[in-house]
């Protein structure tokens, strides 16, 4: 065979489409024309070659005339190209040996000039001549359907689709992006035009659909990925946690309890719901869920995670006993906390965006006091769940030492502690001067943990009474070690060691093992941390005149806590800034000033602190008696060091940062005496991870996957985000301020050690609560989790992905509203009583935020109502479609107003569309009733100025063009019939499917009338408002319009797969690898030993790619060849010789 | 019976052609055996007269080398087409115009330009040219023509077989000689002889890897790794689109394939073939960055029609 | 074919899902456009080879349009950027070539796009009117002419 057509008995018909065509292209001038091309056996034109007759004249041709080839220049292929396939395959010519030429979309309904459209059209039926000659038979495989369906979205479509399918026994994956299925369709009222009850007609559906055994509803879920093709589709689902599994019996108890409220979407934010809940009563699932956005920032910041949103919120309602319990699930020394927390939390708190943090730290006490006071002093703790028989032995009893014992001990351990003083808690008892922290409070907490079976052995030494080695041999199979930092940094100047001179942790130490050294009347403090601080409170209460805290940085810098720093002021502490000691001058032995230079801010240091330099020549001298230093302190590893374990730089005992497991098997390391001074919160977020750690190496597991809080490097919080979806902006939101502290009077507190802060009154506690903002929505207060009989709640679960397999998808996402606010002049969002179409059919369910009585937000009923049309709809501004509902649900609202009030109502519209069965004669029923109708578009709609009393509080100014004249109309209620948007999200489905979209945004169909079901990509269907807006029982239909073409796909059993594909000629190929990776499917797989690429038909979609790709020219596109191509470009153009240049090599193919 | 008769002509060509025959050492001797050799104006001293004598036919092999440059060559070509029964366009020159046919780049007249008055070294005080008849004491002298555009030889005459390469090699050469000499049935008129079905990389040992090209490199601003694929490391190799049986003489020397065997079969332009292949696997979606990456290399013409430019779809540079 | 007035021949290749169906709908929505630009479908933008374009070009087309779905939109996920970075390699050649940018054309244009697809067309009409027919030398034989040009030399 030659390139050119010689040889070939082709048969060429156009068609002319009535006068479609023939109007604009000379068809017999063309099918004349085309009847001189070499290869051509029959050329001919016939009116209609789609008709019966035309497929008959081309079998005829094919049997009578042998043609080998045909060619039909008529419609698009996207039309006919089936059509004309068939034919030519049903008088046994292959299907693949047809080709079409496009002389009517492309060419006559084009082009006006009819000369220069029948010479397209001479050039058009030539290149498909010209490529016809190089097709060849193909033969198109099957691949069994597999039965089972995809659908996507809930609504009335989705529901109706699946139940069609269920009916036929078929299983359906029913996937929603809501919480609940029904779509818009559940929150509508009554439907017009036969005013039968929304939910009475879809509530049953809903329930049936949930029934079905073969209907899996995932909601909550949404589509992410869809590989695949017709009869065989993988779809990737992500399932968002509920938080609630399906033994929840919608009970409603765990509403009860939840503290937290917020809008609900459902209602379009007009009503109230809990943090956990249903969107509405007759939701499918019928399954509560918890609302959990991004967790409430002061949790995050916590070292221990504790709940503080949660207790507060409890507070809040005054459940304080609630409270003090949710503090105790986590918090090991919670009366401590309570009282000397540095409360990271408040600092992370989102309130102080709008004034100041919530008073966090004080709430708890408050809860924890209140729990002693009226709930019979603390409470025994809660039994272990199991024993553990290892011995676990913790060095130290700090607030490290504390909270790993307690962990341990709720983990079923009874671990020793040893603490080499004879008083127990650490820090917490010999750094904390009582009136921050009385004694008696620090011994409840020891004494509770004490009570859940640890045993303390005080002023026993680990490294010197006993060693790692000793206890081992006794049996102890773990150790933490969380000795503290109890040595104070010396100054280092000349001096130090006169008389008077004294390391103020040991100052502080020795007060509170109540042998206090002897101090003078003029003490100076040199440092600015807590311990700074604490130790000139204290000797200011041991009745020094004069206590002087030297800082070398100014207030802003100083690390100790700011309130402290107030307190130490108020109780005539003096502060002496941008001070540092040279010496320390001394007569005979003892302390008789200090040698201090002034300082000034330089450049920021490592720590960003602006570094602190001399000021020359400003040396001076200061008299003191007494000089504490607390510039630092760090821990006492000597004895330690004995037991092999390995020391940082700095002097800290070396752990890993995550699981702190030491250079010693089975020696763990966390708090001070690992990372230096640090809070007391940071201590015991380290023994709690601690606790975890020894518990996995006791059983034997890995140290990976912890389980306890770590805080965040990043907290995502600030100025732009909300608390939550539903919160106002922070600067919306009322200022409250935050409720003071009461405290003893300075003056008198100074004298003595009564606890200085006197706690929150519960009136206090309950108004500081309150200022809480609920980040996060779910506050984690655990009070459902008790509520729940069923024990169907788990804050623990995670999100799913599943992966599914199916035949065919259809995607029925229907709409969303038009957001009227684009539409200042209608003054939504800025006037009361303007509201939208589906806040007003909210307005009207019974289920709604007013329980369906017509009200004003004053709550009286409105004397007169506008309902405007169009409203973004047949606007060139928005959409210039019609919405097509709009009309008659507008009527249904005046027949609903007239119904329920007595109330005036005007419509304001364009032209009425009332096209439906029943729908005209619904208009007039309506207009009996005695509505308004004025025909016009609203130019604005504003409130009345000074609405004198019977008139409206709104003014809707229009334009009347029957009357021709304006009209201003007074009402006391504005509805807008907004326009029915392409649902927000189908963009990225539409992009996941790879369908396309029709201009208005909808998603397209393969044709409007011979395929308005189907798109362009076979096995993915479309139907109801996803495809353009429309009315229930057009969206019914077309639902289950859909799946009968989906179950007729299934009946088949087997689906033909498009032979178009890519194949690779072994003898041709180099093996260069240059098509491995342009296939987006993976279809070509390289065979190491032949050293040649192979594609895997199944995979391959003969997109092209890789034949456009091979530079070797060994990969055909069957069904594309560049054979074809080349010959087609030559038809087009008119050089039918051009072909010949096609290398002869590529002949000899097959 | 007679020995066939032979034919080896050069027209536009550098002589590797006769110089790749050669090499065929002793063989030589067994074409001289095997062949009655009337014509090779490098070896033999033959008069163009004595061909034009010759009978339409009475040449059974032609191995015509050289691109159409020249009224002369030309001539020639028209000459041999016809005395010759079987034409065999010998080596890239005659098979697809190779270097000569870059002259396409630019015109004749340019060229006579630099070459006869621009040039540094050229003394041309009146910008005499060379012109095709010119008068001398001893009479009219008359020189070929040159051609504005450089052919291959089946763009003048109808060509029976195509041996491409430049040089073709030894081996290949002897291979269509014993073909022919063996008097077996020849392959369909227009095929190429004594060279493979696939491509360069089918007989380049080094390994390959899927492509994803972020960067090309020029052959100094590399030392390329002697066992991977040069493609892989970025060195623009024709190899992939350039028809096998020269052994991949250059890549396995360390050279990216220059295309000298022209294109594979199947293939009708080799260059925008190599240039569709680079381009899909440049890794980047980003338009800015993948003019960045192919602004990497210089000379598309120079570089992906080195030896096929007379033959390519577009044939020349447009002036 | 000698053309008394000069009409414009332009090749479109478009992708079936996108460009294609776009064109279709100006159809469907009579949209006019230039009946110079004639349309080879392919499935994707990804099949087109640059050879083809050379060859529309070397067989007498004024100008090439080459036309797909938007980025993101392919139905082959990435078709449509193996045709831009082909694209992009062919315009560097051509402008080696001599043959101006304006000549081929690459536009993203979606099923919806009828309008745009229409308006192309018109442009690049326009376009091609200004350029004047596309004359590759490469086309014409050896020149004969030529010898007249060179005149004769005395000595």
């Amino acid at each position: 065979m030659k390139a050119n057509g010689d040889g070939r008995r082709i048969g060429f018909y156009i068609c002319h489409c009535g006068s479609n065509i023939a109007a604009t292209v000379d068809v017999a001038a063309v099918a004349n024309h085309v009847a001189g091309l070499s290869g051509v056996a029959v050329s001919r034109h016939y009116a209609f070659m789609c008709s019966q007759p035309g497929q008959d004249m081309i079998a005829r041709d094919i049997r009578e005339e042998r043609l080998d080839r045909v060619v039909v220049a008529a419609c698009s292929p996207m039309m006919h190209e089936l059509t004309f396939r068939n034919a030519c395959q049903g008088a046994g010519l292959n299907r693949y040996l047809f080709q079409m030429a496009n002389v009517r979309e492309q060419c006559a309904w084009v082009h006006a000039d009819r000369p220069a459209a029948t010479e397209k059209a001479k050039s058009l039926a030539r290149a498909a001549v010209a490529r016809v000659a190089h097709q060849r038979p193909l033969e198109a495989a099957t691949i069994p359907v597999n039965p089972d369906t995809l659908v996507i979205g809930g609504g009335i479509a989705g529901i109706q689709a699946a139940l069609d399918l269920a009916e036929a026994g078929r299983e359906v994956w029913l996937v929603e992006r809501e919480s609940t299925i029904g779509g818009n369709m559940a929150r509508f009222d009554k439907t017009f035009p036969t005013l039968d009850c929304a939910s009475c007609i879809l509530t049953p559906k809903m329930v049936s659909v949930g029934h079905r055994k073969n209907v899996h509803i995932l909601t909550q879920s949404q589509v992410e990925q869809v590989s695949g093709f017709a009869g065989s589709f993988e779809a990737r689902v992500r399932k968002k946690a509920r938080y609630v599994s399906d033994q929840c019996t919608a009970c409603q108890e765990c509403e009860k309890v939840c503290p937290v409220e917020v809008p609900n979407a459902f209602d379009l934010l007009l009503k109230k719901r809990k943090a956990i809940h249903k969107a509405f009563p007759q939701a499918v699932p019928n399954t509560y869920l918890i609302d959990k956005q991004e967790r409430p920032p002061c949790r995050e910041a916590c070292p221990i995670g504790q709940e503080a949103a949660g207790y507060v919120a409890l507070i809040g309602q005054g459940r304080f006993a609630e409270a003090a319990e949710l503090i105790r699930m986590r918090n090991p020394l919670p009366v401590v906390c309570g009282r000397v927390c540095y409360h990271p939390c408040e600092a992370e708190c989102n309130r102080g965006f709008v004034d100041e943090p919530v008073a966090i730290q004080h709430l708890k006490r408050f809860a924890l006091d209140w729990q002693e006071k009226h709930s019979g002093g603390i409470p025994a703790p809660p039994p272990p769940t199991e024993r553990r028989p290892e011995k676990v032995a913790i060095v130290g009893s700090g607030p490290a030492g504390l909270a790993c014992a307690h962990d341990l001990a709720t983990r079923g351990y009874r671990p020793t502690v040893f603490e080499r003083d004879v008083v127990l808690g650490g820090m917490l008892a010999l750094g904390i001067p009582r009136y921050r922290l009385p004694r008696e409070r620090l011994l409840q907490d020891i004494d509770f943990i004490r009570r859940m079976g640890v045993e303390f052995r005080t002023g026993v030494e680990v490294g010197r009474d006993v060693t790692i080695g000793q206890l081992r041999k006794e049996g102890y199979k773990a150790f933490f070690v969380a000795a503290g930092a109890h040595v104070g940094v010396p100054l280092d100047v000349p001096g130090e060691r006169l008389a008077g001179v004294m390391q103020g942790v040991e100052f502080l130490r020795r007060h509170a093992l109540g042998i206090p050294p002897a101090v003078g009347r003029n003490v100076a403090v040199v440092g600015g941390g807590n311990t700074a601080v604490d130790a000139a409170r204290t000797v200011l209460r041991e009745g020094a005149e004069h206590v002087t805290i030297l800082y070398r940085r100014t207030r802003a810098e100083m690390p100790a806590v700011e309130h402290e720093i107030a307190d130490a002021e108020a109780e005539g502490v003096r502060f002496a800034y941008l001070r540092a000691p040279l010496e320390v001058l001394g007569e005979d032995g003892r302390v008789s000033g200090l040698r201090c230079v002034e300082m000034e801010l330089g450049e920021p240091d490592a720590s960003g602190r602006r570094r602190p330099v001399p000021v020359p020549g400003s040396e001076h001298t200061l008299s003191f008696d007494t000089v504490l230093v607390a510039i630092g302190q760090s821990p006492d590893l000597s004895l330690l060091g004995g037991e092999g374990l390995k020391l940082d730089r700095r002097g800290t005992l070396e752990a890993n940062g995550e699981t702190f497991a030491t250079s010693v098997p089975g020696v763990f390391g966390g708090g001070d005496v690992v990372f230096g001074p640090a809070t007391v919160i940071a201590a015991m977020g380290a023994g709690k991870r601690a606790a975890e750690a020894i518990d996995k190496y006791l059983r034997g597991e890995p140290l990976t996957d912890f389980h306890t809080h770590a805080v965040p490097t990043q907290i995502r919080r600030g100025e732009s985000f909300r608390p939550h979806p539903y919160a106002p902006p922070y600067t919306q939101t009322p200022k409250r301020p935050r409720q003071a502290m009461p405290k003893l009077p300075a003056p008198d507190r100074a004298q003595g050690w009564e606890e200085v802060e006197l706690g929150f009154t519960e009136e206090q506690a309950v108004a500081e609560a309150q200022r809480c903002l609920h980040c996060g929505v779910c506050v984690d207060c655990y009070q459902c989790v008790k509520a729940c009989q069923p024990g169907a709640v788990d804050h623990a679960m995670k999100d799913e992905v599943l992966d599914l397999k199916v035949g065919q998808v259809l995607v029925t996402t229907g709409y969303d509203l038009f957001d009227p606010r684009r539409m200042a002049q209608y003054g939504y969002g800025r006037l009361d009583n303007v509201v939208t179409s589906l806040e007003f059919e909210r307005m009207l369910a019974s289920t709604g935020p007013t329980g369906g009585r017509l009200a004003l937000k004053n709550g009286e009923e409105p004397r007169a109502v506008a309902i405007v049309h169009c409203v973004g709809s047949r606007d060139e501004n928005y959409h210039r479609y019609c919405s097509r509902v709009c009309c008659m649900y507008a009527l249904k609202f005046a027949h609903l107003v007239h119904d329920r009030t007595r109330a005036a109502v005007y419509e304001f519209y364009i032209d009425m569309r009332a096209y439906g069965k029943g729908y005209e004669e619904f208009y007039g029923r309506v207009l009996a009733e005695g509505v308004n109708v004025i025909r016009g578009k609203v130019a604005e709609v504003f409130a009345a100025p000074d609405a004198p009393p019977g008139e409206g509080h709104l003014i809707v100014r229009a334009e009347d063009t029957l009357l021709g004249k304006q009209r201003e109309i007074p009402v006391d209620m504005v509805i807008l019939c907004c326009a029915l948007e392409p649902a927000q999200g189908i963009e990225a489905l539409r992009r996941t499917l790879h369908l396309s979209q029709s201009p208005d945004g909808f998603l397209l169909e393969r044709h409007p009338k011979l395929d308005p079901t189907g798109t362009a990509s076979d096995g993915i269907f479309v139907a109801g408002c996803a495809q353009g807006p429309k009315d229930i029982p057009d969206t019914v239909a077309q639902a289950s319009a859909a799946a009968s073409r989906m179950l007729g796909l299934i009946a088949r059993g087997e689906i033909a797969v498009d032979p178009i594909k890519a194949r690779v000629e072994p003898e041709l190929c180099g093996g260069c690898r240059i098509c491995n990776n342009v296939c987006p499917y993976n279809a070509i797989r390289w065979l190491e030993d032949e050293k040649v690429a192979e594609v895997l038909d199944a995979v391959c979609k003969g997109c092209g790619t890789c034949v456009a790709a091979c530079p070797a020219g060994a990969i055909t596109g069957l069904g594309f060849s560049d054979e074809q191509i080349y010959a087609e470009i030559d038809g087009l153009l008119g050089t039918p010789e051009a072909a010949s240049r096609v290398p002869t090599t590529l002949e000899a193919r097959p | 019976m007679p020995k066939p008769k032979l034919a080896i002509y050069w027209a536009a060509s550098c002589g590797g052609c006769e110089i790749a025959i050669l090499d065929l050492n002793e063989k030589v001797l067994e074409v001289e055996k095997a062949f009655d050799i009337v014509f090779w104006p490098v070896a033999l001293d033959v008069k163009y007269a004595d061909l034009e004598a010759m009978a339409p036919g009475s040449i059974d092999l032609c191995l015509f080398n050289g691109a159409i440059r020249s009224s002369e060559n030309e001539h020639l070509a028209r000459i041999l087409r016809d005395r010759a029964k079987t034409l065999v366009a010998f080596g890239s020159c005659a098979h697809e115009g190779c270097i000569p046919a870059l002259a396409n780049t630019t015109t004749r007249d340019r060229i006579l330009g630099i070459v006869y008055r621009e040039t540094p070294s050229t003394v041309n005080a009146d910008g005499t040219l060379p012109a095709r008849i010119s008068l001398l004491p001893e009479g009219e002298v008359e020189l070929p023509e040159l051609w504005d555009e450089v052919k291959a030889l089946d763009q003048v005459v109808t060509v029976d077989y195509y041996v491409p390469g430049c040089p073709p090699q030894p081996h290949r050469i002897w291979e269509v000689v014993e073909l022919v000499a063996s008097g077996a049935p020849l392959p369909p008129k227009g095929s190429v002889i004594g060279a493979g079905q696939d491509t360069c990389c089918e007989e380049c040992p080094r390994t390959r890897e899927e492509k994803r090209i972020r960067r090309f490199v020029r052959p100094h601003e590399v030392i390329a790794d002697p066992a991977r694929c040069l493609l892989d490391q970025g060195l623009v190799c024709l190899g992939p689109a350039t028809r096998s049986g020269c052994g991949a003489l250059c890549p396995q020397a360390g050279m990216a394939c220059r295309g000298c065997y022209g294109p594979p079969p199947g293939v009708q332009d080799q260059g925008a073939k190599m240039i569709s292949a680079l381009a899909s696997v440049i890794d980047s979606t980003d338009e800015q960055e993948i003019g960045m990456i192919l602004d990497q290399i210089p000379d598309p013409v120079g570089t992906f029609y080195r030896f096929s430019l007379a033959h390519s779809l577009l044939r020349r540079v447009r002036q | 074919m000698t053309e008394t007035r000069f009409e414009p021949r332009i090749v479109a290749f478009l992708c079936n899902w996108c460009a294609y169906s776009g064109a279709d709908l100006a159809g469907v929505s009579r949209i006019p456009s230039s009946p110079c630009v004639r349309a080879i479908r392919v499935m994707c933008t990804g099949r087109i080879d640059p050879g083809f374009v050379l060859h529309a070009f070397a067989s007498g087309a004024d100008a090439v349009l080459l036309a797909g779905c938007h980025p993101g939109d392919c139905h082959y996920s990435e078709g449509n950027y193996k045709c831009l970075r082909r694209a992009l390699a062919l315009r560097r050649l051509l402008r080696a070539f001599g043959v101006e940018e304006d000549r081929v054309r690459l536009e993203w244009i979606s099923a919806s796009e009828a309008e745009k697809f229409a308006q192309v067309t018109r442009e690049m009409e326009e376009a091609v009117r200004r350029l004047g027919p596309l004359r590759l030398n490469g086309g014409a034989g050896p020149t004969e002419g030529e010898s007249k040009e060179s005149g004769r030399a005395e000595a």
